[in-house]
């Protein structure tokens, strides 16, 4: 169909426009994302299902949770796990999706990030400033309930804050999917380890 | 330039040429091909045409040499081609001469006919694979992506040069297109003969100074460009009368392809609102609520023609269409409509999730420090049989075994027995593997299937593993009365 005719040329458009090709973009999106945009998230929805995905995650998971507890026996700090884990654990799954999303990069990116940031102790809470009326501004941002809505949900997938409405929408379509199958496979993983950790649990005082 | 255009039409090219199609200005280029059949020899035409789209004058010694070579030997070529579109492969092992012209200038003459002819019809013969013959052409594709024209032409000329051989039954050779792209063109070819005696008479003249001269070129594309554009408003509008569903959106794609290209994005909007007029003129006999493909914008009757009103409309059903499958994506989904409650739903299931992520997390660290090391080798091949392939359960299998050497203090022997079992296990996981697929990660039955498989094996170490599937059992509900008690907090 028209569809499948505009596969690699459609993809490697959609990967490789930085933001200063949003214009370009949107100029031949017409043409070619509309065609595609079906196909994509079809696609998305489904690549984030199929077992090999999943074990490439699982697998993926197992090692960075053992590297994560090796690091952290090394270092005498056991606590400190879950948000290590979570973050371990995005970030496979971000690497799982091969950098062809925005938020996958993001997550990949905002790592990177984070260790600079340790280093130079840059404020990390002083951008955004509490909002106090948020009544007053509630009422008076009434009117675009969709757009706010929108910007909740780009605040919400990771690198998604100024993206256009189609394309967040698409980020949040594979977010969610992708989401979901690391939950599967945390979940999983933990019942498999709580399955099969009962003497230590027991050894344990 | 329009040489690599026209090489370039051999990389992608049937996708590229359908996407080019309707582009407007090389509808006159391919009536020019087809009127010229009748008056010419099969290949003389594209020579004329090569003539006339090439800029520099290098490049046409160069295909006048190729097309002569081409010229040479026509017959071979259509002996080569048994099957039927044979004059659209003679096109296209020109198209394919050209190619080459593109890779190496000098190697024309030393390129076998064969060999071309094999290439062009490969790249023909399949679609939808890329094509490689000349893939170090990447510089020239964004080139020919911005000036579509030729390649369009050289698209149109294929499958309209094999309709006109078929009006004359020339070589013979039934038509047999098989491809959409050339049926769609066949049909709006053939509803089109006012736009042929439009273009017989310029290009009847045209095709009079037929070879190698390098002047006419530079005047005529001229003329050419002016007809094409008209003719190509003709075109686009007979678009629409003929039915094949996949043209109108080929050429809607290729008209708005091209045109934004050539312009920009808001005189292309205008350019769309101009052809929608045409269109919804030309369209009393389809039905008031044409069917919408993807990229296909129209003006319904009734319903504004303005640009910026089908800008809209197209914005409106992009986001329409993501709601859609993110609709599906989201449980509790589709009793809700609305974009804004939608919205609404979308958000707390994305909250909820990274919820979930979290709660996992914590209860992963707590699980990662309480077992030791062993679990997690055995664990990665539970995982791996589990959820896995058999390719999977041999590197599962392997690991374990290299894993088997690593001994703790107090689950040695108990890490030999699961490793021996799991080894063990292997065989008999492979028959329950598609019951395992099924499950393995929808819910976690894992501890009953190890039970299973350890039932089957009257392993020795069996009362060990009972005990500890046993303990693992018992101490679920530690974890779950800690895990709901943690959900609550959450």
């Amino acid at each position: 169909m028209v569809d499948s005719l505009f596969p690699s040329t459609e993809a490697t458009v959609d990967d490789a426009s930085p933001e200063s090709r949003r214009k370009r973009r949107r100029i031949s999106e017409t043409a070619k994302e509309t065609a595609e945009s079906s196909e994509i998230n079809q696609e998305s929805l489904k690549r984030w299902r199929t077992n090999r995905v999943q074990q490439i995650y699982a697998s993926k998971l197992v090692e960075a949770l053992r590297r994560v507890r090796q690091r952290s026996n090394d270092g005498g700090k056991i606590t400190s796990a879950a948000r290590e884990i979570r973050d371990t654990a995005d970030r496979v799954l971000a690497a799982s999706a091969r950098g062809t999303t925005r938020w996958s990069r993001a997550v990949l990116a905002t790592r990177v990030r984070a260790s600079l940031k340790k280093h130079k102790k840059a404020k990390l809470t002083g951008a955004r400033k509490p909002r106090k009326d948020t009544a007053a501004e509630r009422k008076r941002s009434k009117l675009p309930a969709v757009e706010r809505k929108l910007k909740i949900l780009g605040r919400l997938v990771p690198g998604c804050r100024k993206v256009t409405v189609p394309n967040l929408l698409d980020e949040a379509t594979d977010y969610i999917a992708a989401l979901e199958m690391q939950v599967r496979a945390m979940e999983s993983l933990a019942e498999l380890l709580a399955a099969a950790a009962p003497r230590s649990t027991l050894t344990r005082p | 330039m329009d040489n690599e255009l026209f090489m370039n039409t051999e990389l992608p090219p049937p996708s590229e040429m359908a996407m080019h199609f309707e582009q407007p200005s090389s509808s006159s280029a391919m009536l020019n091909w087809g009127l010229m059949d009748p008056n010419l020899a099969r290949n003389s035409p594209p020579q004329d045409c090569f003539m006339w789209e090439k800029s520099t004058e290098q490049q046409q010694s160069i295909f006048d040499s190729a097309l002569s070579s081409l010229v040479s030997s026509p017959t071979p070529s259509t002996s080569n081609f048994s099957g039927g579109g044979g004059d659209g492969f003679i096109i296209r092992e020109l198209i394919g001469k050209l190619g080459n012209i593109g890779n190496t200038s000098g190697d024309i003459y030393g390129a076998p006919m064969n060999g071309n002819v094999s290439r062009s019809a490969s790249c023909y013969a399949t679609p939808m694979s890329s094509p490689p013959p000349m893939m170090n052409r990447t510089a020239p594709l964004t080139e020919f992506s911005g000036d579509p024209g030729f390649a369009e032409r050289a698209a149109k000329f294929s499958c309209f040069g094999s309709r006109s051989f078929n009006g004359r039954t020339n070589s013979g050779i039934p038509v047999n297109n098989g491809k959409i792209v050339n049926s769609g063109k066949l049909t709006r070819v053939s509803s089109t003969p006012a736009l042929k005696a439009l273009a017989s008479p310029e290009f009847a003249s045209a095709s009079r100074p037929m070879i190698p001269a390098g002047d006419s070129p530079p005047k005529l594309p001229g003329e050419f460009s002016r007809k094409r554009k008209s003719v190509s408003k003709g075109k686009s509008k007979d678009n629409p009368l003929p039915a094949a569903s996949p043209s109108p959106s080929f050429s809607k794609t290729a008209e708005r392809k091209e045109v934004s290209e050539e312009k920009g994005g808001k005189r292309r909007r205008e350019d769309e609102g101009e052809e929608e007029e045409g269109n919804k003129g030309g369209n009393d006999t389809k039905p008031p609520e044409p069917p919408k493909d993807y990229i296909h914008v129209r003006a319904r009757r009734g319903q504004a023609t303005d640009s910026h009103s089908l800008a809209e409309r197209v914005r409106r059903e992009k986001i329409g269409e993501r709601m859609k499958l993110l609709q599906d994506l989201v449980p509790g989904c589709n009793k809700v409509t609305g974009k804004a409650l939608m919205l609404d739903e979308i958000i707390n299931y994305v909250q909820s999730l990274q919820r979930q992520v979290e709660f996992l997390s914590m209860k992963l660290s707590s699980v990662n420090d309480t077992r030791l090391e062993f679990n997690v080798d055995a664990l990665v091949s539970k995982d791996a049989m589990i959820s896995s392939s058999g390719s999977r359960v041999h590197e599962s299998g392997l690991q374990l075994e290299s894993l088997s050497h690593h001994n703790y203090n107090n689950n040695s022997q108990l890490h030999t027995n699961v490793s021996s079992n799991n080894m063990m296990l292997h065989s008999p996981m492979k028959s329950l593997e598609p019951s395992a697929l099924a499950r393995g990660f929808t819910h976690l039955p894992t501890l009953t299937q190890f039970t299973d498989t350890i039932s089957q094996y009257q392993m020795f170490s069996e009362e060990d593993l009972q005990s500890i599937v046993g303990m693992g059992v018992a101490h679920n509900p530690n974890h779950e009365s800690q895990s709901q008690n943690m959900k609550i907090e959450l």
